[in-house]
C-alpha cells in the first residue's frame, strides 16, 4: 500500500503532522509513506522516521520561468506537469491532504487517478472543491483565525487521516539524538550545565513579533530574579533580533545561540531548558516533542486553541497584537511558570484534558460559539441563548430558511424555476448576512454552508433529497430553539 | 517577495486566467484545464497579502 500525505505549509505545520504520520506508520505499518512539502520548509520533515520518501515542491523553480522570462507560462506549466507526472507515477493507493488551499486540492485530484481513497480537500470532476470527509468538512467550516475551534490542529490532521494518536506520537525522533546533542551543547558552552531558559525572540510574521526593546526587559528580569541562565534561540534571520534585545545592555550573562542551531539542536537546547518562552513559530511546535514547558505569546493573527504548546505546564499569554502585551507581564508569566504558581494576569493553561488541552485561569470562558460547535459535531449540550441579539439573529434565520425550503420544489417547474432560484439565492444572501451580524452564530451557520458545498455534482432529484436534508437538519435546530412541535425531534446533525 | 515581482506575477495570473477561463467554455474541465488551475494556484498563493502557507489560512 502506498500513502502520500500533502503538507504544504510552514515549519510549524510539519511539525504538528508528524505524529499523524507515525500513526499512519502504526496503523499501516507495511506501507510505504510518502510525504509532499514544500522545499523551503523540507528541514522540518528530514528525520521523521515515520516517512519513506519526500517528494519536495520547488516553487521558485517552477515560478522562475514567469518572472525570468517575461511571463512564459508553458514553460513553468512544462515544469509543473513533469514533477506531478513523477509524483503520479508512484501510483497511491491513499492521498491525505493535509493542507486545506486551493492549490492542494487541485494538487490532490490530479494525483488521485483510479481508486484512490481521498482524504482532505480535492475536487470533483467539475472541477469544483470535494470534501470528502467529515474532519475536512469540520476544518472547512470551523477552523482558522476569526473561527471558533478548540481542537488543537494536532488531534485535527489526525481526524483528518482516519488515525488515532498516543503520547509516543509527540516524542523526539530517536535518529536526533537529544541527549547527545544536549551533553555536546553544554560541552560548548558552560553555561547550559546549569537551570536555563530557552527564549525564542523571532515570528513568522510581523503581526506575531514581540519587538526587542520589550524582549530585552523579559530578559533582563528573568537573568535578575529567576536565578537561571537565559539562551536566546532562533534562525539565522533573527540574529539582528537578538543584537536589537540584548543592546540596551544588562544582559552580558545571556548565551546567544541565535542563527548556530539547527533543529536537531534547538530540540536538544529545549528539552534541557526550564521554560521555552517564544511566539508562534516553528520553536513552539518543536517544544511539543519535550516535557518542557512553555510559555507561548499569542496574538490576535493566530487561535492559540489551534497551535499553542502541548507539553502540560505550557501556558499561553494572549493579547490583542504585540503592541498591548506588557513585558512585565510576560516576565510575571515566566516566573509564575518556574515556580509552578498561577498568576493574577488572565492566562491559557494546558492541561491534560482531551480532547481540548487548554483551559482559561483569571477569565470567564462562557464561550456560545464553541458550545455550539460541541452540540453540532460531537453530541453535546446545546448552548443556552440568553443574548437576546443571537435571539434576533435565530429568528431572522428560521424565517431565510423557512422561505429557502419553500423554494426548493419549485425548482423542478420551468415556469417558477428562474423566481425559485432568485428568491434562494436571497435566503442565502440573508444567511450569510446574518453570519456577520451575529458571529455568536458563525459555527451552526458555517455548517449548513459547509453541508450544501459538499453535494458535489448529482442527478437533479438526489441534489434536491440531499439539499432537503440539510436544510430539514438546519430547521429542526432552530426549532429547537425557537419553540416548535418538531423541537421534540432529534436535532443533533 | 518584491512588490515589482509581485505586481508581475499578478500581470501573469490575470493572463493565465483569461486563458483558462476560454479553455473551460470550449472544452470544459480537462486534465490541461486543471494543471492550468494548479498553476494559477500556485501563483495567487505568491500574489496575495496574506501568509499563504499557513494552515490556518482564511483563503479557503
Amino acid at each position: 500500500m502506498k500513502i502520500l500525505v500533502l503538507q504544504l505549509a510552514r515549519f510549524g505545520d510539519i511539525f504538528i503532522t508528524w505524529p499523524t504520520l507515525r500513526a499512519l506508520r502504526r496503523k499501516y505499518p507495511d506501507a510505504e509513506i510518502h510525504c509532499v512539502v514544500r522545499k523551503r520548509f523540507a528541514a522540518a520533515i528530514q528525520g521523521c522516521e515515520a516517512v519513506d520518501r519526500v517528494w519536495e515542491l520547488d516553487t521558485a523553480s517552477i515560478l522562475e520561468p514567469l518572472v525570468l522570462r517575461s511571463g512564459d507560462a508553458d514553460v513553468a506549466l512544462a515544469i509543473l506537469s513533469e514533477w506531478l507526472e513523477l509524483l503520479g507515477e508512484q501510483d497511491f493507493d491513499q492521498i491525505i491532504n493535509l493542507s486545506f488551499s486551493p492549490f492542494s486540492s487541485y494538487l490532490s485530484s490530479l494525483l488521485a487517478t483510479g481508486n484512490v481513497n481521498v482524504r482532505g480537500y480535492t475536487r470533483h470532476d467539475d472541477g469544483y472543491l470535494a470534501i470528502p470527509d467529515d474532519a475536512s468538512a469540520y476544518f472547512y467550516a470551523q477552523v482558522g483565525i476569526g473561527r471558533f475551534n478548540r481542537f488543537h490542529l494536532g488531534e485535527v490532521f489526525a481526524a483528518v487521516a482516519d488515525v488515532e494518536l498516543c503520547a509516543q506520537d509527540w516524542q523526539a525522533p530517536a535518529s536526533w539524538m537529544v541527549t547527545d546533542r544536549l551533553a555536546a551543547l553544554r560541552s560548548r558552552h558552560p553555561g547550559l550545565k546549569g537551570d536555563y531558559v530557552v527564549v525564542h525572540l523571532g515570528a513568522s510574521q510581523e503581526s506575531k513579533a514581540f519587538p526587542p526593546y520589550k524582549w530585552h526587559g523579559v530578559i533582563l528580569g528573568l537573568l535578575r530574579k529567576a536565578g537561571v541562565r537565559v539562551v536566546l534561540m532562533g534562525a539565522d534571520g533573527e540574529k539582528e533580533l537578538a543584537s536589537a534585545a540584548l543592546a540596551a545592555g544588562g544582559c552580558e550573562a545571556a548565551i546567544n545561540l541565535v542563527g548556530s542551531t539547527d533543529f536537531a539542536d534547538s530540540l536538544a537546547l529545549i528539552h534541557g531548558g526550564r521554560l521555552l518562552i517564544g511566539g508562534d513559530s516553528a520553536p513552539m511546535h518543536l517544544a511539543s516533542f519535550t516535557p518542557t514547558p512553555c510559555l507561548n505569546l499569542s496574538f490576535a493573527s493566530v487561535n492559540f486553541w489551534e497551535t499553542g504548546p502541548r507539553s502540560v505546564g505550557s501556558r499561553v499569554l494572549f493579547a490583542e497584537s504585540p503592541a498591548t502585551l506588557p513585558s512585565a507581564t510576560v516576565l510575571g508569566g515566566a516566573l509564575a511558570v518556574l515556580a509552578g504558581e498561577s498568576s493574577e494576569y488572565p492566562y491559557v493553561a494546558r492541561t491534560e484534558k482531551l480532547p481540548v488541552g487548554f483551559e482559561w485561569r483569571n477569565r470567564d470562558d462562557r464561550d456560545f460559539p464553541w458550545a455550539l460547535i460541541q452540540a453540532i459535531y460531537s453530541g453535546g449540550q446545546w448552548p443556552v441563548v440568553e443574548d437576546a441579539i443571537v435571539a434576533a439573529g435565530l429568528y431572522r434565520l428560521r424565517e431565510a430558511v423557512g422561505l429557502a425550503v419553500e423554494q426548493i420544489p419549485l425548482l423542478t417547474k420551468p415556469e417558477t424555476r428562474a423566481l425559485a432560484n432568485d428568491l434562494l439565492g436571497q435566503a442565502d444572501v440573508a444567511i450569510h448576512g446574518i453570519q456577520n451580524l451575529v458571529p455568536e452564530l458563525k459555527p451552526l451557520i458555517a455548517w449548513f454552508q459547509t453541508e450544501r458545498l459538499r453535494l458535489g455534482p448529482m442527478e437533479l432529484n438526489q441534489l434536491m433529497e440531499r439539499t432537503n436534508q440539510i436544510y430539514d437538519q438546519f430547521q429542526a435546530i432552530l426549532n429547537m430553539y425557537l419553540g416548535d412541535e418538531k423541537a421534540s425531534r432529534e436535532v443533533h446533525p | 517577495m518584491k512588490k515589482e515581482t509581485q505586481n508581475h506575477l499578478a500581470r501573469v495570473l490575470e493572463r493565465l486566467q483569461s486563458s483558462s477561463q476560454k479553455i473551460l467554455a470550449t472544452r470544459g474541465y480537462t486534465l490541461d484545464s486543471a494543471r492550468i488551475k494548479l498553476l494559477e494556484e500556485l501563483i495567487k498563493e505568491q500574489v496575495a497579502n496574506e501568509n499563504p502557507s499557513a494552515s490556518t489560512r482564511t483563503i479557503r
